[in-house]
């Protein structure tokens, strides 16, 4: 009985740990270069709407002016809806304007600084946050 | 020691009613226990509705057209991402499947638990709706968002909040305000027709009508189903037969 409820509390702690790391982990922007900021143009292929992070994908023209295609992280449904923005405003085909910190690998695309669409624009307010020292680790 | 008792009897009867088949208990929280059961698609096809006979608004046969391009160049992730990382196919395309599907009604919910890569959707028959985690209505979903109710022996569901990262079937494109509209019935014990109206007009000139029809199966527990294994040993993510 009391081998049961001893399990049942280490189990409880060990979610506890893992729901604290969860909580955490997505705050880390160490992927990505925060002291860099990029701009580009492109038509935007896929938005995959999710919390904490959506994440969107770019067809955009590389250094030799072939269509390549970038991966960019960005903030939740409600951090878009707080500015003005629905996921069901963008659609496949859209074209953007964007500014990013890249990965630090080198790999095409980054974290999501700010989103120009249609005159408006969204600037993502948790990645300024980890510039600013607010919540980066 | 009473408690476990307790615990062991309420877990009998829970797992009771949650095992499709077993006998009188399915019909516990089932208005309409006939739909329950095992069913799979007569006639497998790849086609909702033939093109030639879907009233396409410009902006819908211009899209339909630039599929059939990508679907001839091999390109499917630029279209169909289905095929190509075996991602949901959503409503309608699901009820597409020539694979085997599990209909039951438990909770206020008729649940759709579908044999390929074990796939779920669900219809809410709750008069009042239950609270989106994402927002109401936020974020469009490759099921969207399902309600239901009885017409007599007629399942009526209604479908909005859908992904324009689905197709209808494995050309046909929507916009993300499609209303889907279902009228399952069973026409015999054993057949059951699922009439759907397609209602876009971003992409339609007016609603269209396509009619599945299902037959029943023996009941069966299905075994595990991995899209992804099946992209790697080169077979079809989303099987046509």
């Amino acid at each position: 009985m009391y081998g049961s409820s001893a399990r049942l509390v280490a189990t409880a702690l060990s979610l506890t740990g893992l729901w604290a790391t969860a909580a955490s982990a997505h705050h880390s922007f160490n992927t990505y270069d925060m002291s860099k900021t990029v701009a580009v143009s492109g038509t935007l292929k896929e938005f995959r709407w999710g919390a904490p992070h959506s994440s969107m994908v770019l067809v955009y023209k590389d250094k030799t002016g072939a269509a390549a295609q970038m991966s960019l992280i960005s903030g939740s449904p409600l951090a878009f809806s707080k500015q003005g923005f629905a996921p069901r405003d963008f659609h496949k085909g859209d074209k953007v304007k964007l500014t990013y910190h890249p990965y630090v690998n080198g790999l095409p695309g980054g974290a999501l600084a700010s989103l120009t669409m249609n005159g408006r624009t969204f600037s993502d307010a948790e990645a300024a946050a980890a510039i600013a020292g607010g919540t980066a680790q | 020691m009473v408690r476990f008792i307790r615990l062991g009897v309420g877990a009998i009867l829970v797992g009771a009613m949650l095992c499709p088949g077993s006998g009188g208990s399915a019909q516990v929280q089932s208005d309409h226990p006939a739909f329950e059961g095992v069913w799979k698609i007569v006639t497998s096809t790849t086609t909702l509705k033939l093109p030639d006979a879907v009233p396409f608004t410009a902006k819908g046969r211009n899209e339909y057209a630039a599929n059939k391009k990508m679907k001839a160049r091999g390109n499917y992730d630029d279209y169909d991402i289905t095929t190509s990382r075996c991602s949901s196919p959503g409503v309608p395309r699901l009820m597409l499947t020539p694979m085997r599907f599990k209909i039951w009604a438990r909770l206020g919910y008729v649940t759709f638990d579908f044999e390929w890569n074990r796939a779920i959707r669900q219809i809410d028959l709750h008069a009042t709706r239950q609270p989106d985690v994402m927002g109401d209505d936020l974020v469009p979903t490759m099921t969207g968002d399902s309600r239901g109710h009885w017409e007599g022996d007629t399942l009526v569901a209604t479908t909005t909040n859908l992904s324009e990262r689905t197709l209808l079937d494995d050309l046909l494109p929507h916009s993300v305000d499609m209303k889907v509209t279902e009228r399952l019935r069973l026409t015999d014990p054993n057949t059951l027709e699922n009439r759907i109206t397609i209602d876009d007009p971003a992409y339609y000139t007016k609603p269209w009508d396509a009619v599945i029809t299902y037959k029943r199966q023996p009941d069966a527990i299905f075994p595990e189903d991995i899209c992804l294994d099946r992209i790697q040993a080169h077979q079809p993510a989303f099987p046509t037969s």
